[in-house]
Parts: C-alpha cells; structure tokens; sequence
C-alpha cells in the first residue's frame, strides 16, 4: 500500500537492517564492549551478553523506526566500525 | 507521541507476530509442555522409576569401589554417580579422564556403568569420548520434547539460532506491544466477548498480552539467551576475551573443581557423607555426586542437588570426602562472586520454572499456553482484518487458506504432543531406534493434522474436530498405561506412585477441557449482530487504545 | 503449611485483582481502591516468602498475579451471563 511505503521508506534495504545489520551490530558490541566496560573480569564480558537482547532490541526497532535508511546504515555501520576496531586493538595487545 | 510513529510500531509488531506466529506458538506450547519434562514426564516415561526410593548410598559406594578397581588409575582424577530420578532413569557410574590430542585438542573420555534403579543390576558398560555417550543416551518421550523446544531438532547451531531469533522477536513484540498499548491499564479489564468476531480476538490478546506481560517479556529475554549464548554469544565473548577458547571462557565462570592433594592414601566415606546429607537437607533432591581425587586424603565430593529455595537450576556441596567436612556451597554460576552470575543462576529457573515446585511449574506451564495462546490470536486479528476488513491486499480464500495452515499447524503440534505418549507405551526398540520411531509418532501425526485442516473448508469444525480428537487421545492415555505398564491410576495412588498418577490426572482434565471445548466452541464464524457492529468490524484501522 | 500460605497468597492475588477493578470503576474514594489493591498484593508476596524466600516469592506473586488477571477478566462475562440479567 502506498500509506505503508511512506511510513518505511527503503523497505528491502530497511529489512536487510533489521534482520542482518541489526544481529551483527549487537553481536559485536556484545564482544567488543568486553574491552571497555569498567568492571571486574566476570561482569566485564558477562554483562554485554545478559543484555544482548535487549541491545538487539534497540538495534532492530531503531532499524525499523529511523525515518531515513541512510541514518540506519550510518549508525549501524558506525557502531559495527568502532567495536570492530577495538576487538581489533585488544587483539593486537 | 505522534501518530505516524505509532502507526509504524503497530505495523513493526504485527509484522513480527504474523512471521514468526506459527513458530511461537509451537515452541511455547512445547514449552509448557518441557516444565513438566524433568522429573515428572521422565519418570512417567520410564516405569522402573516409578515410585522410586531415596537410593541406597552404602550399595552404590560399594559399586564404586568395585568398578574403581576395573578401570586405569587415569580415570579415578573424576568419578561421578548420577542418581535415579531426577536427570536419568539409571544409576550411572562414570570415571572421566581428558586426554591430548594429536591436533592438541582436549578430548574427555570416560567409562560408564549403568545400574537398575531399583535392584542396581548391570545393565552395560560404555568407554568412548563423552560426546559418543551423550549421543547413545536412550530418548524417552520428554527428552524428545524438551529439546524439540530447545532447537526443534535441527540441532546446534542452526536450531538454537532459530529458537534464540524466536525468543528475541518475542521479547521485542513485548516492547512495542507496551508502546502501541501505552494506555494499557485501562485495557486490563476490557473484554467483550459478544460484540464482533474482531472484537474477541484482538480483546483477548489484549488480555493475554498485558496480565502476562512481565511473564512474555521474561520468556522472551531468557530463551534469546539460552537459544544463543552457546552459539553466538560465547563464541564471540571467547573469540576477544580468550583467542576463541571458549572451555577457558566457561571455566571462568563455573571453574572446575580442583581439590588440594596430599599424595597420603586415604579412605574416603561417601555413602556416610551422603547418609547424613540426605537426612540434614530432605526438601533437597539428589541430582548427582562427583568425587576429584579419588583414594587422597585431599578428596573431594562435590554434591550437586536441584535449587532448592536458591532462584538457581542446582547447588553444590563440596565436602572433604575424607573427613566428611563441608568446604562451601555455592549455586550454578554463584563460585565467583558476582553480579552476572546471580542473573546466570537465574536465568534457566525463570525460563523453565523449575524453581518452586509443584506450584510453580504449574503457574508457568498455564502462563506458557497463555504465551502460545497470545501468538495464536494475533494470527487470528490478522487474517480477520485482512479476509473481512479493508486491509487485505490477497482474495478471501487465500487468508482462509492461510488460516487453515494455522489451525492444522496449531492444532497439530498438540496433536503431536498426546501422540507421544502413545509412542512411549507402545514402541518396544533398541534405545538407538527410540529416537526414529518418537519422530514417527509425533510429526506423522502433526502432518496428518495439517492435511486434515487443509482439505477441510471450515476451520471452526476443524478446531471443534480436533478438539474433540485431543480430548480422546488424552483420555486414552492412562487407559494405555493401565493396560501396558499395570499402573493403573487407583493402583498407581495407593502404591505411592504420585508422579505417575499426576501425570495421569492431569491428562484426564485436559481431555475434559478439550471435550468442553469441543462441544462449546462454534461450528461456524458467527455472524455480526447489528449494523453498528459491522461497521465496527469494516472501519479502517486506528491503533493504541482505539474501542473498535 | 504451605498449602496454607500459598492459598492465601491466591485469594490476595485475585482480590487485588478486584480491587484494582473496583478502583478503575470507582466515583468516590478511588485513591481506597487502588490502594487496597497494592496492599493485597503485598501482602500475597510475604505470604508466598515465608515458603519460598523473598526472591523467589517476588516472582511467584507476579506470575500468579497473571493468573489472576485472566481468570477474572475472562470468567466474568460467562458468571454475568450464567447469573442472569438483574431485576
């Protein structure tokens, strides 16, 4: 319907966001949030992934909801960029 | 909040409740079903368990020494005795030993005795990897349910992904349910049952979605978690935190036990241990018992029971086996203090309601179908505005075809369900064959069920038709279990059989429910009864709070 | 004994239910109501703690509190239709 494609613009490129960019972006902040959380060495990786469904919550609704798909795919590449980057420094020691 | 925005979430819901509907409903359905798996489901399963006594712990460490003495001194680092009951249908006799690879992978090997459970005959003796005898255990009816719930037999990973994705869709429909229902305490008492068609269904989702909300969010959050923690989110933890070790991650939070050995020989006294245990803590059930360091003055028995009155899926005990002195007890993930694992404690409880008995299990099996019931009805809003509202893009049919597929693939899983226990009293193979012939009986009967509801034109009759069926089977199956095991229900009571004559009551009330059901249930989609309500059911949608 | 508080616990949890009711319904006082109604909820939770634990009790009430809800919500327009029409 023409109503629905105005509320959801994109909607292929949007449902690729919310299905795939959504589980890899909450997948990596659930790794990569192990190196930068100021907890012990149990809370530090266990926290991110007691709350990974609720990260992938956020991740798939802000998907579903953001007006522009632009903003989608910018803000889950950044964050997928910058977890990446860190798993990739604490790697690298 | 405005209303485009609301607009979107409704659509955001409903298009994650028609998915993955289907899908939700089977598994939780299966999964009030599985609350009732362990024990009671096994122990009904497997008749030499019924009615079973507290185990004979003097006989059993005699046991143990016996085997000790016919195994490689490698294997006596760990010994473990699994009870009858609660996990297993025997009394199993296990001594472990990890060896290395030519790859320098650790492999764990063990050699295992089984025992009758009440007479503690040999019934055989295995030695392999303790993967090969994981995968020779004999499946009775309720583990074969409990893990179509856990991964619909698909297996690790693929099934957990999808049970997991299910559980996060779940979790997320509850969020957004709460958002494009924010007035929802006025909707709590809001059922009209006799208006429209439309009415009814979208009132008694309603309901079902905001008294069992907390209950859908919980299920929602902790079977995401249990679906995926081994497969994506500890791979993934273990890949940054430990070079992809993922035992080493897992060690450091349930670390193994490693006792203090002397290299002094001494006679350990588990049965003593054991005795005095049963008798100081009897509201606690026995899982299991693992000895480290077996003939060492620094022994150590660790004995593992189910919660008790922790929110935890066991507690440990950890005594000098030599002494009998108590070293410390500690929950599943409670040996390091800290936060994440008192929620990891909590976690299985909550999803499984395995965490106060009798009454508890029985709370989160109803709320379990409420659940399923809850997937059921959004399916039924959405076939109804499209078929018989303005929304619908396909023909009629189609959507009564879609709501045929619905009925059968609903039905049928229930269908299923009562065919098992059929299959548990009448098949007589090898525990290898089990398996196969569990299969059989139960997605023979589902496809029998969906092909039924296909080629029926009238899916009100179809429900009143399988209810009835359900209500048969049901009834049937204590009958059954008269004739075949002897235990028939009176008998079963006045040996004190409780678990067994449970099982059985409870079937013969939801064959009850089911006929009730049957005969109430309408033969056909009741018609509007006045022009105000079919205008009711033909306006366009308005979401949040609207009275249609 | 524990038959004894869990029952109690059930008819505190089903008369919060009805309170609440009571107080979505209510003209005058309706601050009673809904007080009434946390306070049989309470109380439900520290007739299921001594049993159980607080933790653990915390849940049960909230799970029966469930229950509760749809037992009355659904059960009440057949009562109404079994009762009759009032003169």
């Amino acid at each position: 319907m023409a109503r629905t494609t105005v509320l959801f613009s994109a909607p292929k490129s949007r449902l690729v966001a919310c299905v795939a960019g959504a589980l890899l972006a909450a997948t990596l902040i659930t790794a990569g949030a192990a190196t930068y959380l100021p907890f012990n060495d149990i809370d530090r990786i266990g926290v991110p992934i007691l709350l990974f469904p609720v990260t992938w919550t956020l991740l798939f609704l802000f998907s579903a909801m953001a007006r522009s798909i632009w903003r989608v795919w910018l803000g889950l590449g950044l964050l997928c960029l910058i977890h990446a980057g860190l798993i990739y420094q604490h790697l690298m020691g | 909040m405005r209303r485009d925005t609301t607009k979107k979430f409704y659509i955001v819901h409903s298009w994650l409740g028609v998915v993955t509907g289907i899908l939700l409903f089977i598994v939780a359905y299966t999964g009030a079903f599985s609350v009732f798996g362990r024990p009671e489901l096994n122990v009904w399963s497997n008749p030499e368990v019924r009615g079973l006594n507290s185990p004979d712990f003097a006989a059993i460490e005699d046991l143990v020494r016996q085997h000790a003495q016919s195994v490689d001194s490698e294997y006596l680092h760990h010994v473990r005795v699994t009870f009858a009951g609660a996990r297993s249908p025997t009394l199993q006799i296990i001594f472990e030993k990890e060896v290395e690879l030519p790859s320098g992978r650790q492999e764990h090997r063990v050699v295992a005795f089984e025992h009758h459970p009440k007479t503690l005959a040999q019934q055989g003796r295995f030695e392999g990897s303790l993967s090969e005898w994981f995968q020779q255990w004999p499946t009775d009816m309720a583990d074969f349910m409990v893990t179509f719930h856990g991964d619909l037999h698909l297996g690790s990973p693929w099934g957990l992904v999808l049970t997991g994705v299910l559980g996060l869709t779940l979790f997320c429909s509850a969020v957004t349910g709460v958002i494009i229902h924010r007035k929802f305490f006025k909707e709590l008492f809001s059922f009209r049952p006799t208006r429209s068609l439309r009415l009814l269904f979208t009132d008694t989702h309603k309901v079902l979605g905001v008294w069992g909300l907390l209950f859908h969010a919980v299920i929602g959050f902790t079977g995401a978690f249990l679906g995926l923690v081994l497969v994506l989110l500890v791979p993934a933890a273990a890949f940054v935190s430990f070079s992809g070790d993922q035992e080493k991650l897992v060690e450091t939070f349930v670390p193994e036990v490693e006792p203090t050995l002397t290299g002094t020989a001494a006679k350990s006294r588990p049965a003593r241990i054991l005795t005095d245990f049963s008798e100081n803590n009897p509201e606690l059930v026995l899982i299991e018992t693992d000895i480290h360091g077996w003939g060492d003055q620094g022994e150590v028995m660790a004995v593992t029971t189910l919660g008790g009155d922790q929110l935890s899926a066991s507690r440990t005990f950890e005594f000098n086996a030599a002494s009998g002195e108590l070293l410390r007890d500690y929950t599943a993930f409670g040996r390091q203090e800290s936060a994440t694992g008192v929620v990891l404690d909590a976690m299985y409880p909550l999803h499984f309601g395995n965490f106060g008995g009798l009454l508890v299990k029985i709370v989160w099996s109803v709320l379990g179908v409420g659940t399923a019931m809850l997937a059921v009805t959004g399916m039924m809003i959405w076939v109804e505005r499209r078929a018989y509202g303005p929304e619908g893009r396909l023909s009629v049919n189609a959507y009564h075809r879609i709501s045929r597929f619905t009925v059968g693939s609903c039905m049928g899983v229930v269908v299923a369900s009562l065919a098992l226990f059929y299959g548990q009293l009448l098949v007589n193979v090898p525990p290898q064959k089990q398996f196969y012939w569990f299969s059989v009986f139960f997605f023979g009967s589902w496809l029998l069920v969906i092909a039924w509801a296909l080629i029926r034109s009238n899916s009100y009759r179809t429900i009143k038709e399988l209810f009835a069926a359900c209500a048969l089977l049901s009834v049937g199956v204590p009958l059954l279990n008269a004739v075949v095991t002897g235990d028939a229900l009176p008998l079963a009571m006045m040996q004190g059989k409780w678990i067994t004559a449970g099982v059985d009551m409870t079937l013969l009330f939801f064959g009850g429910l089911c006929a009730w059901l049957a005969r109430r249930l309408p033969s056909a989609r009741p018609q509007p009864r006045s022009r105000s309500t079919v205008e009711a059911t033909t306006r366009p949608y308005e979401p949040a709070g609207d009275t249609v | 004994m524990t038959v004894l508080w869990v029952g109690l616990a059930v008819v505190l949890n089903l008369a919060c239910v009805v309170l609440w009711r009571r107080y979505r319904e209510a003209s005058s006082a309706p601050a009673l109501w809904a007080i009434g109604a946390w306070v049989a909820l309470l109380l439900s939770g520290l007739c299921l703690s001594f049993p159980y634990g607080e933790t653990r009790a915390f849940f049960i009430t909230l799970g029966l509190l469930g229950l509760s809800g749809w037992l009355y919500v659904f059960a009440r327009p057949w009562l109404k239709l079994v009762a009759g029409p009032h003169t």
